[in-house]
């Protein structure tokens, strides 16, 4: 057994202890990144040399810098981050439908009641060409309300459309991440590198993808150098094969089938897609029905009320159509005072028809007060829903971050643990020096 | 169980932002004085707030017809009292004729009657606001003398009002129900009666008796007008009671809506510092939310 040996063995110290503080440091530089797992010096004693005394050791080895991450945790979280995604968007688009409807002070209700109030006064003096007017500029108070009430949405939905375009992007970006980080992963793995860094950062880019996406499996292929495969709903997004630079792309066409579709297959998205996904193909596209119907009744019902009665033409004939159009197209349908079918006898001061028009507002208001009250309570539950999993996606990711993140009070400890580690291992080659030195210099030398 | 910096942060900015939000929402409701802003916030209390808000606009103007409906009612009342002050003046006029008077009397009790019989032409053929009162539907005068012939020329529509919310009230009456005229002009009616009369009051040396059945007739008249002065009065008080009814809805209407809708200032103000206070204890929270670490304690 080497002398040199001991020296050697407080080297191996020294190193350890040295990687032990530059991990450390490591550590506390990115105690904030994003997305950062902490990494733990992982220390195996050398192999002993067997001597006839007993093991003499050799040392201490650096066996790995490890990088731990539960997967269970990194799953809990990208499920609660996609369905509160997912509950969020789809709260924030029914609320700006809600919004649009602007009741109970400014909506289709307000204009309705001046409508039937306007029925009624034309009913006390059928005659009076103010009360006449007067009903005319309601109809178009309330077809002009319609109108734009039609036009929001529309627009709403057309903006939709356009975050949906970019969240498409941004998905197909990440793919092409995910995939070249595959590839750079297992480049580095094969070098014997422990590729830590680009680990994080993929992991961050699932992350992200599963927030817009809703991946939900999300597995490590056997043997292939470290790639994952993410897949959602069985659909296979990226695997060990995937090239980043001719994958197959993530694609929203409206009236294509599917609509979302990944290399020719329909993609059950969830998270913040899967919600745009969903609001433009049936919530907006059910309730603009619910419009057109309610359209529909309120002109199918005053129409043949109005008919029933005679206006004042010359012949007096039967009332013409009132409201012509659907929601976005809405018009009154006659412009001269005396188009009005006041009454129903073509007398004078008949205003029995104009009596019968305004007992139709029970009706038409039950009914549009249905179609908000419906709203109000799906947004109200879209709402409540979104509050839940938001929480439910805040207690996931307090979880994984306390497991995976940095303790700066840890980070200490090691600190402290490793500087005197150093500064014992220098202490021990000190001894070892003064030790050699003895026996080189100072012993057999006798009578010198 | 490992607490890291990042972790504490990131929960305490959430809470932080759950906290700014109910402070938000208490302060809005405060400024708004609206419980309700949209209808998502209480379902179930928007709907009654429509429905509320409906009702209400109804009984507004069930009180606007309710006063168009007095308005007509007033005028027909006081129309028909005059109707009835002439018809006893003519009654009066046919007791002197049916008495031995002479004849130069007589005649100037015919020109008593002729300016009667004006009268109450006038009266069948009142307008108020430019609509004729007594002609049911109809435009123009009521009663009108075709050739000789006292003809009803309105219709039998009936006006109706409504005052409440199952109060249609009828408030008019016709000339024909009146006078007992009709639309083919058959007779049995007040002016071809005071006709009559004035001719027969006109023609020399004519008996007393005649006039004494006269006086039978217009006692019929006035039954008739009588009748109709009834019926106004009876949907008079109709008309006026539904009013009552509706201004006492409509006041017990605004509270249940204001239950609904508005804050209770009150309880929004004490919720407003309650929520201030909630807000500043974890503002405090959050600044002490990275704890003294091992950093401040070693060398």
């Amino acid at each position: 057994m080497s002398n040199f040996a001991s020296l050697h063995t407080a080297l191996t110290g020294l190193r350890a202890s040295q990687v032990g503080l530059d991990t450390a440091s490591h550590n506390i530089a990115n105690a904030n990144t994003v997305g950062f797992t902490r990494q733990r010096v992982v220390l195996t004693a050398r192999p002993a040399y067997q001597s006839l005394v007993g093991p003499i050791g050799t040392g201490v080895q650096v066996s790995d810098i490890a990088r731990t991450r539960d997967q269970f945790l990194d799953a809990r979280v990208r499920a609660a981050s996609a369905s509160s995604a997912n509950a969020g968007t789809t709260a924030e688009l029914l609320g700006k439908l809600e919004d649009v409807l602007a009741e109970p002070e400014n909506g289709i209700t307000v204009e309705l009641t001046e409508l039937w109030a306007a029925f009624e006064d034309l009913g006390l003096d059928p005659s009076n060409a103010g009360a006449r007017r007067q009903v005319i500029s309601s109809l178009e108070a309330v077809a002009n309300r319609i109108n734009t009430i039609d036009a929001g949405w529309a627009q709403l939905g057309a903006d939709t459309e356009q975050r949906l375009a970019v969240a498409v992007d941004q998905v197909n970006d990440l793919l092409r991440d995910v995939a070249q980080l595959n590839q750079d992963i297992a480049a580095t793995l094969a070098r014997e590198g422990t590729p830590n860094d680009l680990l994080d950062a993929r992991d961050v880019a699932i992350d992200e993808l599963s927030r817009m996406l809703g991946v939900d499996e999300v597995t490590v292929v056997h043997d292939s150098g470290g790639k994952v495969r993410l897949s959602v709903g069985g659909v296979v997004l990226v695997d060990e094969n995937s090239d980043p630079a001719a994958m197959p792309k993530l694609e929203w066409d409206p009236d294509g089938t599917p609509p979302l579709a990944f290399d020719g297959q329909a993609v059950p998205a969830l998270g913040e897609v899967g919600a745009l996904v969903s609001f433009l193909q049936s919530d907006l596209p059910t309730w603009r029905a619910d419009l057109d119907d309610f359209v529909a009744q309120l002109s199918t019902t005053l129409n043949t009320q109005h008919a029933t009665g005679l206006d004042r033409g010359t012949p007096p004939g039967p009332g013409k159509p009132l409201l012509v159009g659907g929601a976005g197209t809405l018009q009154v349908g006659i412009s001269h005072p005396d188009e009005i079918a006041a009454g129903l006898t073509g007398a004078a001061h008949d205003g029995g028809n104009a009596d019968a028009l305004a007992a139709l507002g029970s009706g038409i208001d039950d009914r549009i007060t249905a179609l908000v009250t419906d709203l109000g309570r799906q947004v109200s539950g879209a709402v409540r829903l979104a509050e839940g999993q938001d929480a439910l996606a805040a207690s996931a990711s307090y979880a994984r971050s306390n497991q995976h993140g940095v303790s700066l009070d840890e980070e200490m400890v090691s600190l402290v643990q490793y500087q005197r580690s150093l500064e014992a291992a220098s202490r021990m080659m000190t001894a070892i020096d003064s030790a050699l030195d003895t026996l080189i210099n100072r012993t057999g030398l006798v009578g010198r | 169980m490992r607490i890291t910096s990042q972790a504490m942060v990131q929960n305490s900015v959430r809470r932080l932002s759950t906290r700014l939000a109910a402070y938000d929402r208490a302060q809005t409701r405060l400024a708004t004085g609206k419980h309700i802003l949209k209808p998502s916030d209480d379902p179930a209390g928007a709907n009654r707030a429509l429905g509320l808000r409906a009702a209400r606009a109804a009984h507004v103007q069930a009180q606007r017809n309710a006063s168009d409906a007095m308005a007509w009612l007033d005028v027909a009342d006081s129309q028909m009292q005059a109707a009835v002050d002439r018809l006893q003046r003519a009654r009066d006029l046919a007791t002197a004729a049916a008495s031995h008077i002479g004849d130069a009397e007589r005649n100037a009790i015919a020109e008593e009657i002729d300016t009667i019989l004006h009268e109450l032409l006038g009266i069948a053929n009142h307008e108020h606001r430019g609509r004729p009162v007594f002609a049911g539907h109809g435009d123009g005068p009521a009663v009108v003398d075709d050739g000789g012939v006292w003809r009803y020329a309105g219709d039998d529509g009936d006006v109706v009002r409504r005052v409440g919310d199952q109060d249609r009230v009828k408030v008019n009456v016709t000339a024909a129900e009146l006078f007992g005229v009709d639309a083919a002009g058959s007779g049995g009616d007040v002016f071809t009666m005071l006709e009559e009369m004035a001719a027969q009051l006109r023609t020399p040396g004519s008996d007393g008796s005649v006039f004494a059945a006269k006086i039978a007739e217009i006692d019929t008249a006035l039954e008739r007008i009588v009748d109709q002065q009834a019926f106004i009065g009876a949907q008079t008080n109709w008309v006026e009671s539904a009013l009552q009814r509706s201004e006492d809805t409509l006041l017990s209407l605004r509270g249940e809506l204001a239950e609904v809708e508005d804050t209770e200032y009150a309880a929004g103000i004490m919720e407003l510092q309650t929520q201030e206070l909630a807000y500043t204890a974890t503002l405090q929270a959050l600044a002490k939310a990275l704890p003294p670490s091992l950093l401040s304690f070693l060398r």
